[in-house]
């Protein structure tokens, strides 16, 4: 019975979502645009960790991003558990990428 | 569009920042049931944003939650999260009759289990409101750690409809089609606690209009102080330098006529000199200043904590600051007058916070029948011998809503709100029986 229940709500699920995808076009085109440029930089910050521990200025200069946008996000991507804090040095702390 | 429900309780608390809450537990504890209406996806207001507190130096969160936790579970308390208060006012019979827009969330309430796989598993990362947009939040998350209700929210202008989070809902709460409600909320009294909200560092030209990197407001410090803070260290936002000279710039927009806000904004001293101090403590070797037209240093306690801070080696420059400009490497320059040696000096920073000017939370214009004064805060009949009336009988006030006020004050406050409330109550429930 509950898998029966589960097939219905699927379905309504699928109806709902073609009516929002309709409706909400323009915020998904943009959306999509953006998220796909996240997962670019997201993809050169975390290449650049792997390669060893980076201070948010090396990741700047390395993957060509000023460095504000490079610490937004290392501070997003440790949040989540992507990178983690590593030695200072100098005024700088380095990131590592979790392995 | 929306289903009509409606509500009725004893007591409607607008606000469920400290004020609210206060107001809300005193009111519950006297056995009436009260309803909280809250703007926000969680309880808690700004206090909960805050690191610590002054003068005390408590964690902010620590002793935020418990009162959180014990208004969400008190039998006699409902809370009404992200719900806008569309009009309040009172009916025929003195009754004070609310109309409230409980936004979509997108996720059904009572399944969302706060387990955050919605969160992990999302792609979208936005900007996060709550950490000082220095970190992000995802387009479907749990407003913040210690947020209350742990229920989370789809921000729906970031949300591509690519359904990973309905996928990996482990109790199926997400629900895309979700659409906004309207209640109303019948109760024999009322007390607003709307609070304060802070004015934009875009507001200032003289200051950067929020342009000159690595200043900030100090709210944005709050979090960077915070144990739960996006960096989880004090970092200078432009490069993640550990900042070796910061400067708070006092009266940033309060005490200006320029600026819309004549007023003394009364917190700001105070949380600069206690984010001076964790400053100090956080980074032992930074310089600190303060740039201040004068020190109010009035509550209980207060005066000795600003002179802790100065015996803690924090500089304390007597001078209004004229202009802010960017300065080599992401440093800040500060151009001032001395007004004790006098001349014009300026001095670069790692770090700059303004204190950015407060202003009213709530406006209740064309919602709701109350009076502001000329400064925005709501006003009352006797602002010196009953300060929580209003010009409404029975619809209370406390907290910064009446006027720009500390923790401590806008407690007191909220609990004598409670007080006058619970006795109007009272005279209602006497007047009704005798009708009835």
């Amino acid at each position: 019975m509950g898998k029966e229940q589960g097939a219905t709500k699927k379905g309504a699920d699928k109806e709902v979502m073609k009516a929002l995808r309709a409706a909400r076009k323009e915020t998904i085109r943009r959306v999509s645009a953006q998220v796909k440029e996240q997962k670019k930089i997201i993809a050169s910050i975390t290449g650049e960790l792997k390669k060893g521990p980076r201070t948010v200025p090396e990741i700047a200069e390395a993957v060509g991003l000023p460095a504000g946008e490079v610490l937004w996000w290392i501070a997003s991507l440790k949040k989540y558990g992507a990178v983690l804090e590593g030695e200072k040095q100098g005024a700088y702390f380095t990131y590592r990428a979790k392995d | 569009m929306g289903i009509n429900q409606t509500l009725s309780y004893d007591a409607l608390v607008v606000g469920g920042g400290i004020a609210g809450l206060q107001a809300a537990l005193d009111l519950a504890d006297q056995d009436y049931s009260v309803a909280v209406v809250e703007r926000d996806a969680s309880i808690g207001g700004t206090m909960i944003r805050l690191s610590k507190v002054f003068p005390t130096l408590d964690c902010a969160s620590c002793i935020t939650t418990p009162k959180m936790a014990a208004a969400a579970h008190h039998p006699k308390i409902t809370i009404l999260t992200y719900c806008e208060l569309e009009s309040m006012e009172k009916d025929g019979q003195g009754r004070v009759r609310a109309v409230v827009r409980k936004k979509p969330r997108y996720v059904d309430e009572d399944k969302c289990i706060g387990c955050r796989q919605c969160e992990y598993h999302c792609p979208v990362y936005v900007p996060d409101p709550d950490q000082g947009n220095f970190a992000a939040r995802k387009a479907i998350c749990v407003p913040f750690s210690n947020a209350v209700p742990q229920i989370a929210v789809m921000d729906p202008d970031h949300c591509m409809l690519c359904g990973t989070c309905a996928k990996v809902c482990p109790t199926g709460a997400v629900v895309y089609d979700q659409k906004p409600e309207t209640l109303i909320i019948e109760a024999l009294t009322a007390v607003v606690a709307t609070g304060f909200s802070v004015t934009p560092l875009e507001d200032k030209a003289q200051y950067g209009s929020g342009t000159i990197p690595n200043v900030i407001t100090g709210l944005q410090m709050e979090r960077l102080l915070a144990p739960h803070g996006p960096y989880n260290r004090v970092l200078r936002p432009s490069d993640g330098m550990e900042p070796d000279s910061i400067a708070f710039v006092q009266c940033a927009g309060s005490r200006d006529k320029s600026m819309g806000i004549p007023y003394c904004s009364r917190i700001c001293c105070m949380y600069a000199i206690k984010q001076a101090m964790l400053l100090s403590g956080a980074l032992p070797l930074a310089d600190i200043t303060i740039y201040y037209m004068d020190i109010r240093a009035f509550g209980k306690g207060y005066e000795q904590f600003f002179q802790n801070a100065q015996a803690m080696g924090i500089q304390f420059v007597k001078a209004k600051v004229a202009l802010i400009e960017p300065g080599e490497d992401g440093s800040v320059t500060v151009r001032y007058e001395d007004q004790m040696s006098g001349g014009t000096t300026q001095v670069s920073h790692d770090l700059v916070v303004l204190s950015s000017g407060k202003v009213p939370g709530w406006n209740p214009q064309g919602r709701c029948p109350l009076t502001v004064g000329p400064d925005g805060f709501i006003s009352g009949p006797e602002p010196k011998l009953a300060p929580t009336r209003t010009v409404e009988e029975g619809i209370f006030a406390a907290g910064a809503a009446v006027g720009l006020k500390d923790i401590v004050d806008s407690i007191a406050e909220a609990s004598a709100a409670a007080m006058h409330a619970a006795n109007y109550l009272e005279s209602r429930k006497k007047g009704l029986g005798a009708v009835a």
